[in-house]
């Protein structure tokens, strides 16, 4: 660095002191609060509050919601990032921005539009009720709010990067005699792993840490349609602050591991030379 | 194994980019497609190779209509421009992956595919580097590898897109020559594009120029160099001086001459060169064989460039400043009116 | 044969099946659900959707959540260039773990920032008792909106910021510090100018966000009735009273007043990638 480009070291420790100071208080802070407030009635309450039963369903109805929401938007983001990376049509531009959409809704809306369609007021609320369905107040509307919130996570990662790529790889399998197939797996998938990768580690922090969209399909029904972030608010309502801090330290945890995981995957796709991948954001 | 073009048409929105092209090359030749950005030549490659559909015409690959048989179907071999090396697999890796990829009851045993895979990495004297992946090896490297990794699928024909155009000017001599010994070797049809005149003119047996969309001229190298067909082919083989001038006997109009600098006769007196012009010598760039002289005419202050020897240079003495009289050689003149290329 | 004019020809194989299930899939998850909130909209009597969406409280929400995401976007904006700077220009102990810790309130869920930020700033919380003994209420209050808000958005303007840092070109500054410019006068001509399309960008992109924000604002905000009750708050609130008609009013108003954010932020950053191409 040289001078002209410098501040006095003085400027420099005082602006990154502010700095850091900022960032402890604002971000930091509330991550300490969550695993003090947690252990502040010990370690045995802790574990009690985990082992309920209630927080068992709640892990169970979260895990159910990432393990049908991912793999979706995972073939979804393949087959979208295929459609609009490697090929020129019309209406691409409007197609990529479509799929941006759930980014800017309200969590609380998009839990409102599947009331909208599947409620009991709603359009197939009568055909639903005749033939004894539940979706809203149920696990699939819990599921369905999940796929919704975290819906372009894993396409926007690999549109990017599959771009950037260019299709002569492919091209050149093609050519040496592969089909479809042996393209897709052979080349195509290898090249976008990592990127694969980091937006279902995206994909996968935001649909266990959903609260709106989930919260308004959800009914709150305790050891049933709860999710762990909706156990949290139960609890905290009920003037439970340790178990509430305590299921939300185990989200914190997963939180902290993705937010790792990421740092490692752009680290390892930064080494290779795989155009940079763009930061999404989660939570 | 023949390759046969008729009438190929091809556009891209508005743009023509290949306007009724036909070419035929035959068995064991090697031929060049020469000419500058945007002049259709690698649409023309990727067309023969089946990697782009025509909008209209025929490719025929071994007398046999391939217009609609698909790139796997063709086997035809193709060396992209940057190669396209499968990054996430190792030298050996990308030139087994053709064999790798047949069904079973064509696909050779391990033991045959691991033969002729390290057979190809000797040809290509890279067997050391069978381990490392593409990333780690030099441009000229991986242009071997991909070269490699075509022939493995024994192609019936080979199509190189701008072989050596990412390469440094050392490498790419080097590499050029081994291109020319490799498919004197392989005798198949051979197809490269290039806008370099010079790899053209020293590599293939014929070359095909190319502009706008359209073939200029076909022939050895020696025929379009000697014998242009227009204006354009003769300014994209070499350096060009204009001459403005009314020429020979007849001539009631106007019309453009054209001479290389090597072709223009330069001499300190009137007598020798009959119907010279005078000019007036300016910068002089001596290094290298061959002197390049930049003259001024004195009648209408046209820039002239001419070559001359070291020895004749030297035996004149010229200096800037001084005046010297200036007859071309060899001047052409092309009826149709077309403008020289450049490279 | 060569395509139908929609699609210009291409090799690779794939793109009917993958074109089709994109956009079936798009439709079922996104595009036919929303527009289930139009649709019901336009159902709904045009008085009963004025009632909706301009009662007092829903007025006052709107007031809330407007002003609490602008000045939560502005301090965003203030103290995320300042992390930003000191992220790309400075070299400290433990830089990776500052940059990696910028992430966090997108990974946080919201509700766990909820509650955290609540202890944090109730007056008897690590930090509320020191601006309790300052006389300054955060939590329960106007300002806990703020709060949980400036958490949610600063990320946005840091993460829009360093990249236009780390890129800006070394000879620029150094350009104008040849030609007798001082620091400051480099930062606030050179810098400043160059930096500016992202902090606005990074600002439409956190005021965006904080205006449907819910999970991280409910806990904090004591949602009284009037004075700190968020926009997606009464929402719920009409949804659990069964009014659909209504929730899906506000929800209207919601989904257009974010789409034209979105389409503004889509303007700035067209224009600030022109601006950076054209240098």
């Amino acid at each position: 660095m040289t001078a002209a480009r410098s501040e006095p070291a003085a400027a420099r420790w005082a602006l990154t002191g502010l700095a850091l100071l900022t960032l402890g208080v604002l971000i930091v802070l509330p991550l300490c609060t969550v695993f003090a407030e947690a252990f502040a009635k010990g370690w045995s309450l802790y574990r009690e509050v985990i082992e309920e039963p209630d927080t068992l369903s709640a892990i169970e109805l979260s895990l159910l919601a990432v393990g049908v929401a991912v793999p979706m938007n995972l073939i979804f983001g393949v087959a979208a990032a295929w459609a609009v990376a490697k090929f020129q049509f019309r209406g691409r531009n409007i197609l990529v921005t479509l799929i941006d959409i759930p980014l800017g809704v309200s969590p609380v809306v998009s839990g409102l539009i599947y009331v909208l369609v599947f409620g009991a007021q709603g359009w197939l609320g009568p055909w639903l009720n005749r033939h004894d369905i539940r979706i809203i107040f149920a696990a699939p509307g819990i599921i369905l709010a999940t796929v919704f919130v975290t819906f372009p996570f894993v396409a926007r990662e690999l549109i990017p990067l599959m771009e950037s790529q260019g299709a002569d790889e492919e091209e050149a399998a093609l050519v040496l005699g592969a089909n479809g197939w042996q393209m897709f797996w052979k080349v195509t998938l290898p090249n976008i792993s990592w990127g694969l990768l980091y937006g279902v580690v995206l994909c996968t922090a935001r649909a266990l840490g959903e609260f709106g969209a989930v919260s308004v399909v959800s009914g709150h029904i305790r050891g049933q349609t709860n999710t762990l972030p909706l156990h949290v608010e139960i609890l905290y309502n009920d003037y439970n602050y340790a178990g509430a801090f305590a299921v939300a330290s185990l989200l914190s945890v997963i939180a902290v591991i993705s937010l790792a995981l990421k740092k490692l995957l752009e680290w390892k796709t930064g080494q290779a030379e795989s155009g940079g991948l763009r930061r999404t954001e989660t939570g | 194994m023949s390759i046969e073009v008729e009438n190929i048409r091809k556009t891209y929105g508005a743009f023509e980019a290949l306007k009724g092209v036909s070419l035929r090359i035959e068995s064991g030749e090697l031929v060049a497609l020469l000419g500058p950005s945007g002049s259709g030549k690698t649409t023309l490659l990727r067309i023969i190779a089946g990697l782009d559909l025509p909008d209209s015409g025929t490719v025929r690959l071994h007398e046999e209509d391939a217009t609609n048989t698909t790139a796997r179907n063709r086997r035809v071999g193709f060396v992209f421009q940057h190669y396209a090396l499968f990054r996430h697999l190792t030298v050996f890796e990308n030139v087994a992956f053709g064999l790798r990829l047949r069904p079973r009851a064509t696909r050779p045993p391990e033991r045959e595919i691991r033969d002729r895979v390290n057979k190809l990495l000797e040809l290509i004297q890279l067997a050391w580097l069978a381990d490392r992946y593409p990333s780690q090896l030099s441009g000229g490297q991986r242009q071997r590898v991909a070269l490699a990794r075509t022939l493995a699928v024994e192609p019936r024909v080979l199509l190189l897109d701008e072989p050596f155009g990412a390469l440094d000017a050392k490498v790419r001599k080097e590499l050029r020559r081994w291109l020319r010994r490799l498919h004197d070797e392989l005798h198949i049809a051979s197809v490269f594009v290039t806008h370099d005149q010079e790899e053209a003119l020293e590599v293939a047996d014929r070359v095909a120029i190319m502009n706008h969309g359209m073939i200029e001229q076909v022939g050895t190298p020696v025929e379009v160099y000697d014998r242009p067909a227009n204006a354009f082919v003769y300014g994209f083989l070499g350096d060009v001086n204009l001459f403005h001038e009314r020429i020979g006997p007849s001539a009631a109009r106007d019309s453009i001459g054209y001479v290389r600098p090597s072709e223009l006769e330069l001499s300190r007196h009137t007598g020798a060169l009959n119907g010279a012009v005078v000019a007036t010598v300016g910068h002089i760039g001596s290094a290298g064989p061959v002197v390049r002289i930049e003259l001024k005419r004195d009648d209408n202050g046209q820039i002239l460039e001419a070559e001359l020897s070291r020895e004749s240079f030297r035996e004149m003495g010229l200096t800037a400043g001084d005046k010297v009289h200036v007859k071309p050689r060899n001047l052409r003149v092309f009826p149709d009116g077309s403008v020289p290329g450049g490279p | 044969m060569a395509g139908t004019g929609f699609k210009r020809f291409n090799v690779l194989p794939g793109f009917w099946p993958a074109f089709s299930y994109t956009v079936l899939y798009l439709s079922l998850i996104v595009l036919i659900p929303l527009s289930a909130v139009f649709l019901k909209s336009a159902t709904t009597s045009w008085d009963h959707i004025w009632r909706s969406i301009s009662s007092p409280s829903v007025v006052a929400s709107y007031r809330l959540s407007f002003g609490a995401s602008i000045i939560a976007g502005l301090i965003s904006v203030a103290a995320g260039f300042l992390i930003a700077w000191v992220l790309v220009r400075y070299e400290f102990p433990g830089k990776p773990l500052a940059d990696a810790v910028v992430d966090l309130p997108f990974a946080l869920p919201t509700a766990v920032a909820g509650i955290a930020l609540t202890s944090l700033y109730t007056e008897n919380g690590w930090v509320g008792q020191y601006l309790a003994k300052l006389g300054i209420k955060v939590a329960f209050t106007p300002l806990g909106v703020v709060v949980a808000l400036t958490f949610i958005g600063l990320p946005f303007v840091i993460r829009s910021v360093q990249p236009v840092l780390a890129d800006s070109d070394q000879e620029l500054e150094e350009a104008a510090a040849s030609l007798g410019a001082t620091r400051w006068q480099v930062f606030t001509r050179v810098i400043f100018p160059l930096v500016r399309p992202a902090l606005l960008t990074g600002f439409a992109l956190a005021l965006a966000r904080a205006l449907g924000e819910y999970g991280s604002v409910i806990f904090i905000s004591g949602n009284m009735p009037m004075k700190t009750e968020i926009t997606p708050l009464l929402i719920v609130n009409k949804l659990q009273q069964y009014d659909y008609a209504g929730a899906t009013a506000i929800a209207a108003v919601m989904l257009i007043t974010s789409f034209l954010l979105l389409l503004t932020i889509n303007l700035l950053q067209r224009r600030s990638r022109r601006f950076m191409e054209a240098r």
